[in-house]
Formats: C-alpha cells, sequence, structure tokens
C-alpha cells in the first residue's frame, strides 16, 4: 500500500476510490510519524498535542548540494572524505553574502561541514570538531626531567587528521634553579598524525614532575 | 489552472462527485509540499525521512516549550541568514555564523578559521614575523574583541614565548595583532597560534 496522488480521478465514480482515499490517508499518518519500537522518527504524531513539531530527525543521504536563492539555511547529510574513511556528515549551506562593506573577498557560499562521526572524550588525547571540516585535539603531556636533559615528547593524534595545521603546548612547570621562569617551549609537526613538543626542560635543576598543556587543529 | 489545499472539503451535502476534485487536489498538493523537504510519501522504506531541512528566515521570537528544543534561522546584521539554537527555558544560542572559508595566505602567515556557537570565531595558523612589521593578521576582520590567544615556537628549539598585543581597532574591528618577543636580542618569531573574539 503506498500513497497515490492521483486518486480520487474522475472515473466512474469517485466513491469507487474510497479503500485508496483511506490507504491515502493512512499512510500520510504513518509516514509523517514513523512509531519504530516506541521510538518517534522525523515528526510529532497528526492528532497529538505537538503535531507537526519534529522526533528524531532522519536525514536521508543526498548526492548533490543545494542552490540557495531564499533567505534560508539547509541542513542536509552527504558522504564526506577524511583521512579514515568516508562517511555520512551533516552540512550546512547559508545564502551567499559575500562580498560586503567589511570583506572584499568574493567567497563563495560553499556548503560547510559541521560534524565528524567520532569525538574521544576519554582521553589522553582528547578530540572534538570544530566547523569547517577540522578535528580539535587537546591533551596534557607529563612526565619527569632529568638534569641537563632536553624534554622531546612525542605526541600522536587520534583519529588521524589528513593534516595538522597548528599544535600549541604551554608549560604549566616552572623552573626550580636560579629565578624560576616557566619552561621554554617550541613545537614541530612531524607528520599528519604526529607533532613533538621540545623544551629546555628543568636545565641543571633537579629531577621534577613536568606538564604541558596542549591544543592542536588538524584537517579531516 | 493552480492546485490549492482546500482544507475546507467536503461541506456538508457534497455529493461524490463534488469532493472528488477538491480531494485530489488536496492529495496531490500533500503529495508534492512533502516532498519538498522529505523523501517522497510514495518512496516505499525511507519515505518520511529528511531530504535537505530548509529553514526559513524567522522575524519574530520562537517560544521553546518544555521537552522542546528549537532549530531556525534568522538573519544576522552584516551577513546572512544563520541557525539558531532555543532552549526550553527560551536561551537562544547562535550555532553557525559568518561563511567559512580558506582566506588567502601571505608571505608572513598561513591561515585559518572556524567558528564557534556563541558569535565566536577562532584564527589560526602559523605566523612568522618579519623586519617590517609583526602584524598577525585577522582576516577576514570580524573580530570586535580579542578574547584569549595561544601562540608557540615552531621548531625544534625551545624558545621564550612572545607578547601579544591587539592592534587598535578600526571602525570597531580588531584587524590584527602585534607581536613582540618578549627576550632582548631573540630572532624574529616563527609561531603557531590560535586566537579567540568575539564577532
Amino acid at each position: 500500500m503506498t500513497f497515490n496522488p492521483a486518486k480520487p480521478d474522475a472515473g466512474p465514480s469517485p466513491a469507487l476510490d474510497a479503500s485508496i482515499i483511506q490507504t491515502n490517508f493512512s499512510q500520510f499518518a504513518s509516514i509523517f510519524s514513523k512509531n519504530v519500537a516506541g521510538i518517534l522518527y522525523n515528526h510529532t504524531p497528526l492528532n497529538d498535542l505537538n503535531q507537526g513539531d519534529h522526533e528524531s530527525v532522519i536525514f536521508q543521504k543526498q548526492t548533490t548540494d543545494p542552490t540557495i536563492t531564499q533567505t534560508l539555511d539547509v541542513l542536509y547529510t552527504k558522504l564526506a572524505p577524511s583521512k579514515i574513511g568516508t562517511d555520512l556528515q551533516l552540512f550546512l549551506k547559508i545564502p551567499k553574502f559575500l562580498p560586503n562593506l567589511l570583506n572584499p573577498t568574493n567567497v563563495p557560499n560553499d556548503p560547510m561541514q559541521i560534524t565528524y562521526n567520532q569525538v574521544n572524550t576519554a582521553g589522553p588525547v582528547y578530540q572534538s570538531f570544530l566547523m569547517g571540516g577540522f578535528l580539535l585535539y587537546f591533551g596534557v603531556d607529563t612526565g619527569v626531567t632529568a638534569p641537563n636533559t632536553s624534554i622531546v615528547d612525542t605526541i600522536t593524534l587520534s583519529p588521524a587528521p589528513t593534516t595538522i595545521l597548528t599544535a600549541i603546548a604551554s608549560p604549566n612547570t616552572m623552573t626550580t634553579s636560579g629565578t624560576p621562569i616557566p619552561f621554554i617551549v617550541s613545537t614541530n609537526i612531524l607528520s599528519n598524525t604526529q607533532f613533538r613538543i621540545n623544551s629546555t626542560s628543568n636545565g641543571s635543576g633537579g629531577a621534577i614532575p613536568y606538564s604541558f598543556s596542549w591544543v592542536a587543529i588538524g584537517t579531516v | 489552472m493552480t492546485i490549492e489545499y482546500n482544507p475546507n472539503t467536503p461541506k456538508q451535502g457534497d455529493s461524490v462527485g463534488e469532493w472528488q476534485k477538491p480531494f485530489l487536489d488536496n492529495f496531490i498538493t500533500i503529495f508534492n509540499a512533502f516532498k519538498k523537504n522529505h523523501v517522497s510519501l510514495d518512496a516505499g522504506a525511507t519515505a518520511g525521512n529528511h531530504t535537505f531541512a530548509e529553514f526559513f528566515k524567522q522575524v519574530i521570537p520562537i517560544q521553546t516549550s518544555v521537552g522542546e528544543v528549537s532549530i531556525y534561522s534568522k538573519n544576522v546584521e552584516e551577513q546572512t541568514e544563520q541557525l539558531f539554537l532555543r532552549y526550553q527555558n527560551n536561551v537562544e544560542i547562535q550555532l553557525s555564523n559568518y561563511q567559512i572559508y580558506k582566506p588567502e595566505n601571505n608571505p608572513t602567515q598561513i591561515k585559518y578559521f572556524t567558528v564557534l556557537p556563541g558569535k565566536l570565531i577562532l584564527y589560526f595558523g602559523q605566523f612568522t614575523a618579519n623586519a617590517s612589521g609583526n602584524i598577525l593578521d585577522l582576516t577576514p576582520y570580524v573580530a570586535k574583541n580579542i578574547i584569549t590567544m595561544s601562540c608557540c615556537n615552531v621548531g625544534t628549539t625551545p624558545r621564550p614565548r612572545q607578547i601579544v598585543q591587539p592592534l587598535a581597532p578600526k571602525g570597531k574591528i580588531i584587524q590584527g595583532l602585534t607581536i613582540v618577543n618578549s627576550f632582548f636580542n631573540q630572532p624574529f618569531p616563527n609561531i603557531y597560534y590560535m586566537v579567540l573574539a568575539n564577532i
């Protein structure tokens, strides 16, 4: 039984289409709000106090981007590549408004990827995502210094980004010899998944625990 | 002839012949309207799922009841329609902002930016100062207030951190930051940076 928009036609008698009409009403109600194992999908059912509202919204994969000619935003899903595979992601497309008085750059209103299908809240390498197909990683690098020995710690990012764009480390430890100052630090990107935290450590001072807070941004 | 939905059919006393056309028109209208943002009513298992969810610009405040969260679009001054989120206690959060794109690099700077909910912009990238000036450019020029900034020297040789100061605003917009070496006679800095600002 499927919805039939061509009935009732002006044939022998519209009354003969009564069962088709009833099917249309029934189909519309059950499609408008699907109930699967007690979970409502897409819309609040007809006759409900909140009929027409959205419930768990299901987005069907699209293969083309929408063209926007009106004052509206569009949310949709399509396959998007990343370093670890191709997955469905949620995209947002807004009306084109550039260039304008503040920004003379003629920027097209390209769709913006607003999701990624993984987050890591367990650490020690924490990860979330940013609009535009970026991944945000952060954490704390810890260890114990050794006298006159530099710190060279490698951070491996997971899930793997395609490229690391920026990697910043900040010392949480002060030196203990002479006038205490924060550990001096630098970073260098080694590959698409690794960067290194470099520090002069505690110099000639004794062994002490150290830590660096770090944050990095990469592309999906 | 335009087919329109008629919510007032059938009327009491209408014959079957009289309600046939309005019923047909109503079903056609429902079918076509539903197809706008949903998989078609006759599409089988996926019928009813959303295809493109279009959010037309709202011009009056949205009310959200207990147990509800609303997503809608609203015009943002000097921009266009952006997505907003409103929770059941009526707190409104701007979800999207600006148009994300890759700004053009210059000889001293590799530039990127993204946005965060709450009208925030995050600039990031790599900057190498040179003898002609130490200005870290914040393109696009939409930053009204610098909230925080973090940087780190690039390379295997650790160096002291730089001092960062926002440029004076031009017409309420902060277009860049001055980067100053914190220790005398240090080489010009090559840094990774992140700058968070209010739009």
